[in-house]
């Protein structure tokens, strides 16, 4: 499987037709089928979208930046062409009228969405088992979770199925399953790419990112993805940066900080010391690295988990079975709703759905929601004061590596708590990114994470591409899905 | 915190979800050892500080205001549990003899 950036190469130069790499894709996808990472793949429309680039390059005509680059996208990102079901029996069998703008930007620059994949229901997970449609299996280890919630994007790309896919991060969705999955996935800085047509979970820490093989990739989507879009009211009105062209500056001198907080209780040694090593390793391509102090971390969790289901729990109501989704019959309108909301949503969107309730209702509004909202202050201004004195701020992305298929099914704060390191940035509104950087003793992927201030996304990049260039651990696959290359 | 069998019912109403007898009691336990969780923001100083309900300081976005193409009756109704004569049909909202 070439990368993205090789991809588009190829096809630009005529030297790899885009229907042969998409051939080479729909064959991995359907060689994979047993790790669940799709849920819709559209074979056809992507193979005439394919030889339509082929024809324009003969032509001699010009070609966008992701020419012929397959491209997965998370399924609660709306499309017209396939179904959008956000891994919900609530939404089975649902048609977006319209295609999230992120898909538009992708196949206006010549990216070809090749179909949908796997996430935790509404994208309330850490693990992709709360599908309506099954779990997604990590590649490297089919007994365990690929992480979550964007769980299928991750395990695409790291079974080399597609060369990029799109996530959505909203306490840790993108970078916890690229760590667990040995991929490398980018949360933007709020605001810096558009939520028109994803669908809504929490509205204030939503946000749609790339999971792709290396940096370099995540920078030439970044380039297509980023910008203000007038659909989008909470998108940032400052024209992005050009990603792809900044990201081979040296890091010779760049400020990392350690914030002690995320290396204590909890973390476990091998995640630990594969962390410490990719730490040694920026050192050594001339970072500058000092501890610093986050101390609000250990409310971060807490704050997340009043403030994301509250915002979940307004969010939701949309799903009533009277517009669209799944309706069940009842006595008069209330019961309607009640049952259809009760038959269609999962455990984990109920229990999301009831903890937000009851932050949010009279007597207790005041004990959770406005806490948790003074809290998510105080989490803010200790990243403020940390990127006064340092460009970016190095720590694990987990506390562990990917873990069993059920394991923490039964206990939902284990489960929340797998996200403690990933919360605050969404909390903050800053970016981060997870970078592969060692496996455990069972050959499981560690994660890396860098995290700068909201708009820092190229120092994360650049940061990433250097390591990247230094290391190979993101270039290792799982051993049951050898990178082939496509038929050139 | 406690939370009992009522309490759950309670906000199941608010947030029109039925649940099943099995549900809503695993949502007693596993509900109050989250909102348990919660309790330690208590310790956090925040007397003096205010909330953060965004995470960008954004005000008044606005765009041109000019007409454009909508998607039409027959595009929006096309995943209508149930629609008649181009609009959603939905059970009775009001009681007989209005209210």
């Amino acid at each position: 499987m070439l990368t993205v950036f090789e991809t588009a190469e190829g096809v630009r130069r005529g030297r790899v037709p885009a229907e042969d790499v998409m051939r080479d894709c729909l064959q991995r996808i359907a060689a994979a089928a047993e790790i669940r990472a799709f849920l819709h793949v559209d074979a056809e429309r992507s193979l005439a979208a394919a030889r339509r680039i082929d024809e324009a390059c003969s032509r001699g005509e010009a070609l966008g930046p992701l020419c012929g680059v397959p491209i997965a996208v998370k399924d609660n990102l709306c499309t017209a062409f396939a179904p959008t079901t956000c891994g919900s029996g609530m939404l089975a069998g649902f048609s977006s009228l319209y295609d999230a703008e992120v898909v538009q930007r992708l196949e206006r620059a010549g990216a070809i969405v090749v179909g949908k994949t796997n996430l935790d229901e509404f994208a309330m997970g850490s693990s992709t088992e709360n599908s309506a449609f099954g779990p997604t299996r990590n590649p490297w280890d089919p007994e365990r979770v690929p992480g979550g919630s964007s769980g299928g994007s991750a395990a695409a790309v790291a079974a080399r199925l597609v060369p990029a896919a799109l996530g959505s991060d909203t306490g840790g969705s993108i970078r916890q399953p690229a760590a667990l999955c040995g991929v490398t996935g980018l949360k933007p800085g709020y605001g810096r790419v558009s939520r028109f047509g994803l669908v809504a979970f929490g509205s204030s820490l939503d946000q749609v990112g790339p999971i792709t093989t290396d940096a370099r990739d995540a920078a030439l989507l970044m380039n297509v993805l980023a910008g203000p879009d007038a659909r989008d009211s909470t998108s940032a009105p400052d024209a992005p940066p050009d990603y792809a062209a900044a990201i081979d500056a040296p890091i010779r001198g760049l400020r990392i900080g350690l914030p002690h907080e995320y290396f204590g209780e909890g973390l476990s040694a091998e995640v630990c010391a594969a962390v410490q090593g990719a730490i040694d390793v920026l050192r050594s391509l001339g970072a500058k690295t000092r501890e610093i102090a986050l101390p609000h971390t250990e409310y971060a969790a807490a704050c997340y988990y009043i403030v994301a289901p509250a915002e979940a729990s307004s969010n939701l109501a949309r799903f009533d079975g009277l517009r669209y989704g799944r309706r069940a019959e009842g006595a008069d309108l209330i019961e309607v709703y009640k049952a259809s909301r009760g038959r269609g949503l999962g455990a984990e969107v109920k229990r999301r759905i009831m903890i937000g309730t009851h932050a949010l209702s009279s007597g207790y509004y005041d004990a959770y929601y406005d806490k948790a909202s003074r809290v998510r202050t105080l989490i803010r201004r200790d990243f403020e004061r940390a990127f006064g004195e340092v460009d970016v701020i190095a720590g694990p992305v987990t506390p562990t590596t990917a873990f069993r298929l059920g394991e923490k099914a039964s206990d939902p704060l284990a489960m929340y708590l797998s996200d403690v390191y990933t919360i605050p940035a969404n909390l903050a509104g800053i970016c981060g990114i997870s970078v592969p950087c060692g496996f455990d003793a069972l050959g499981l992927p560690i994660g890396l994470q860098l995290m700068g201030p909201v708009f820092g996304e190229v120092r994360l990049l650049q940061a990433a591409h250097q390591f990247q260039l230094a290391t190979d651990h993101h270039r290792r696959v799982p051993p049951v899905f050898p990178a082939t290359e496509a038929a050139a | 915190m406690s939370l009992t069998l009522e309490d759950v019912r309670r906000v199941a109403h608010l947030a029109r979800l039925n649940l099943a007898e099995t549900e809503e009691a695993a949502y007693v336990g596993q509900l109050a050892s989250i909102l348990d969780y919660f309790e330690r923001l208590g310790a956090a100083p925040t007397a003096d500080v205010p909330p953060t309900v965004h995470a960008l300081a954004l005000q008044d976005v606005l765009r041109d205001d000019l007409s454009r193409d909508g998607c039409g009756p027959g595009l929006a109704l096309r995943n209508a549990p149930s629609a008649d004569q181009g609009f959603f049909k939905v059970p009775k909202v009001l009681a007989d003899g209005g209210a």
